[in-house]
């Protein structure tokens, strides 16, 4: 039986060779014959799969395969198809001529690539670039790791000087900064110290202490007041100094800067993946700063041992910043630098047994001129 | 007696339209996973509707192949990425100069010098991609392809670059037409090489309008310098938009002018006249019809979620995002149909193939796996408009 006309491409040339297309008298066979052809060539029906675009009107290409598109480029023959009732036979008599289905060697290759990708990524992002980090921060000189503070603090002086409404933006009094040395000279004990340590009482109100590249350690006015005793204050100092003695400032530069370079590019160009890419960020960052927190707490239980200062007094001032005391916010901007986990209290109160003898840091007239310093 | 073919393309604005829209919303609802399937979809469609001597280009490019080789990518970039960025940061951290460390640290450190890592990347991928989809055009079942140069590539990018650089963009001309050179001489359909012939110099007639808009500007500039604000911002946005006309023009002249210098192996040649007035036309007008058309969906949008405000706030929510993502899916949809298809179109029907009769001798060439598909370029987000 004839269908009709069409081109055929042997997939060897782009020669043009005009053919009728008929079926085979079992009539599941297209039989294409040519004036060159010795004899005609049998398609079984069920093996014709159509090549590229869906069929318009008056364009079809076929080719004789399976349904695995990779298939489709490995046998290369055509039959472009024009005649209008040709195609219209095909779509007819051969619905699925169209339908693809996914090959096992499909699925294994993109189980085994997704792993590898994972794999890679964790790799990078949980050990390469945080070992990198810890191995490289010790070669950043340290007149750069100081100019890079003195620089960061000299910003924050600027901004926070136009939004505070105190007349002055460090508080200092003669006995509250030899309180303060006297404080500085326990954490720091007999610890190598590479940097002039810099350490400043910023008058503000919230409960907060943090760290600045080069032995720069900013205390906040409401961590003095609301510390119940000089040992809360001397944690949180002996803690600082451990972010300073570890470099984790300049650890943290160098592990977010690399590590956003990665997350932007995998996240980039999904839809939504700009807040994909953030959040992802803020996820590993803070998993990142827990561990720089914990050596910092390591670093002050040592310092605080060394120096016969009760634990339990650091202990306390976890227990105060987690129970409702101060403001919610106040408590917040801590809580957002210095993640607390119910284990912190209870590691520092564990180490608190150890201790045979202790002292106190500050005598009561020092402590009174310590928490006074920004009157 | 040479005969000469020019070939068509059947433009179906609804169907592109339909197409483009339903495959961004999948695109959305699978967080962009579905992209690879979208890509290989509306090339598919586009490939099939550009026929020569009435025989259709053919895609064989699947979406499964993509999403492989983005995996791949992101191994490798992953690795690369992380360790240069890594080492840049560290050295930005060495010699960072500046008054104001905090922004030199954000902003120099972690955005122009991770740039600069980038950059080779950019090139790399730009050949990769375009191999990878010469590879997956048949027509006639015969394949085309691209050797396997891509580092060659990278290395002429790189120094054409500096040259445009150092020139102020003079010698643009010269990175079109090495860059150009260096793809086509390695392009092949079938067994046939192409070869690209002329010389750089003679696409500088092309940039006469760059320049005319740079010499506008430069007088502009000149005037607010000598404080006649008025006539001195006036000359200069002039002198801006003549430059980006002029832009414009130089892209469509220095294709037509390339592409009328390529030729077959085996006795072909090719010739192209597109309009730069029609391209304009295309990318002005129908740029200021989108623009009219997203803002009243926009401004639908936004009127719906505010009379939404007393629902419940997750129901609220869901529908703004949803009109938000069929709002931007339109928007795409709309881009494909109105401008990006119809310019395609006329590249295509302003070009012709001489020496037709030589096409019967052309032979198939060996498939190219290509492992990688265009997983760079999609990593790195240069891929454009499909
Ligand atoms: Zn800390």
């Amino acid at each position: 039986m004839e269908i009709g006309q069409a081109s055929y491409y042997d997939g060897k040339s782009a020669k043009r060779i005009s053919v009728t297309l008929g079926l085979s008298n079992d009539r599941l066979s297209l039989e294409i014959s040519a004036v060159e052809f010795d004899r005609p060539l049998s398609w079984r029906l069920s093996e014709i799969r159509g090549a590229g675009n869906r069929p318009t009107d008056t364009n079809l290409q076929l080719y004789f395969g399976q349904h695995d598109a990779r298939d489709r480029d490995k046998t290369p023959a055509r039959l472009v198809i024009k005649d209008p009732k040709v195609i219209a036979y095909f779509e007819r008599t051969r619905p699925s001529l169209f339908k693809r289905d996914i090959t096992s060697s499909d699925k294994r290759s993109f189980m085994k690539r997704t792993v590898i990708a994972v794999a890679a990524v964790a790799l990078m992002i949980l050990v390469i670039l945080p070992g990198l980090a810890g191995v490289f921060a010790q070669f950043l000189p340290v007149e750069k790791e100081t100019a890079l503070g003195r620089g960061a603090l000299k910003n924050l002086e600027r901004v926070y000087g136009k939004v505070t409404e105190k007349d002055a933006v460090y508080c200092s009094t003669p006995d509250g900064d030899a309180a303060l040395q006297k404080l500085t000279a326990h954490v720091v004990g007999n610890t190598k110290m590479d940097y002039d340590l810099d350490i400043r009482v910023l008058n503000d109100d919230m409960i907060n202490a943090f760290t600045l590249p080069g032995g720069i350690i900013i205390l906040m006015d409401g961590l003095l007041q609301s510390s119940a005793s000089p040992e809360g204050v001397t944690g949180v100092l002996a803690h600082e100094l451990g972010h300073v003695v570890e470099r984790h400032t300049v650890k943290n530069v160098l592990y977010t800067s690399s590590m956003a370079g990665i997350l932007s590019m995998i996240f980039g160009d999904m839809s939504g993946g700009a807040a994909l890419a953030i959040f992802g960020e803020q996820l590993i960052g803070s998993s990142y700063s827990r561990n720089a927190e914990n050596e910092a707490d390591s670093f002050a239980i040592a310092s605080l041992t060394n120096a016969e200062v009760d634990l339990n007094g650091f202990a306390e001032f976890f227990d105060l910043i987690s129970e409702n005391e101060p403001s919610v916010l106040d408590k917040l901007s801590y809580l957002s630098s210095h993640p607390i986990s119910a284990g912190r209290a209870t590691k520092v109160r564990d180490a608190a047994t150890f201790q045979k003898t202790i002292k106190a840091p500050l005598n009561q007239e020092e402590w009174y001129a310590l928490q006074h310093i920004c009157d | 007696m040479s005969e000469r073919i020019t070939p068509a393309f059947e433009e179906d604005t609804n169907g592109i339209f339909k197409l483009v829209f339903k495959t961004s919303i999948l695109s959305f609802l699978t967080l962009g996973i579905y992209r690879f399937w979208a890509t290989t979809r509306i090339r598919q469609y586009l490939w099939g509707s550009v026929t020569i001597d009435d025989d259709p280009l053919e895609y064989t490019g699947t979406g499964m192949e993509k999403l492989l080789g983005f995996l791949m990518a992101i191994i490798i970039l992953t690795i690369y990425l992380g360790l240069v960025q890594f080492l840049l940061t560290f050295v930005g951290l060495n010699f960072t100069i500046s008054d104001d460390p905090e922004d030199a640290l954000n902003q120099v450190v972690s955005i122009y010098i991770s740039l600069f890592a980038v950059f080779p990347l950019l090139a790399f991928a730009t050949y990769r991609a375009r191999r990878y989809k010469m590879s997956r055009t048949l027509w006639r079942g015969i394949r085309f392809g691209m050797d396997r140069a891509a580092w060659g590539f990278v290395g002429r990018w790189i120094l054409c670059s500096i040259v445009q650089l150092i020139t102020l963009g003079i010698l643009t001309p010269y990175k079109t037409f090495t860059l150009e050179k260096y793809m086509a001489d390695r392009s092949y359909f079938g067994s046939a090489k192409l070869h690209q012939g002329g010389t750089w110099t003679a696409l500088f007639p092309a940039m006469k309008h760059v320049f005319i808009g740079m010499a506008i500007s430069l007088v502009g500039g000149l005037l607010i310098y000598m404080e006649v604000f008025v006539v001195g911002l006036i000359v200069t946005t002039v002198g801006y938009l003549w430059f980006t006309i002029g832009t414009v023009d130089y892209g469509v002249k220095s294709f037509a002018y390339l592409t009328s210098h390529k030729t077959i192996e085996g006795g072909l040649s090719l010739a192209s006249a597109p309009s730069t007035g029609f391209i304009i036309k295309k990318v002005v007008l129908m740029s200021l019809a989108l623009m009219l058309v997203t803002s009243v969906i926009f401004g639908l949008v936004a009127g719906v979620s505010y009379g939404l405000a007393n629902l419940s706030p997750i129901v609220s929510i869901v529908i703004v995002a949803l009109s938000y993502i069929i709002g931007i899916a339109f928007t795409e949809a709309l881009a494909m149909a109105w401008i990006t298809m119809p310019i395609l179109a006329h590249y295509i029907t302003t070009s012709q193939i001489a020496g037709f009769e030589n096409i019967g001798a052309i032979q198939q060439r060996e498939a190219d796996a290509g492992a990688d598909a265009e997983g760079f370029a999609d990593a790195l987000d240069i891929g454009g408009a499909f």
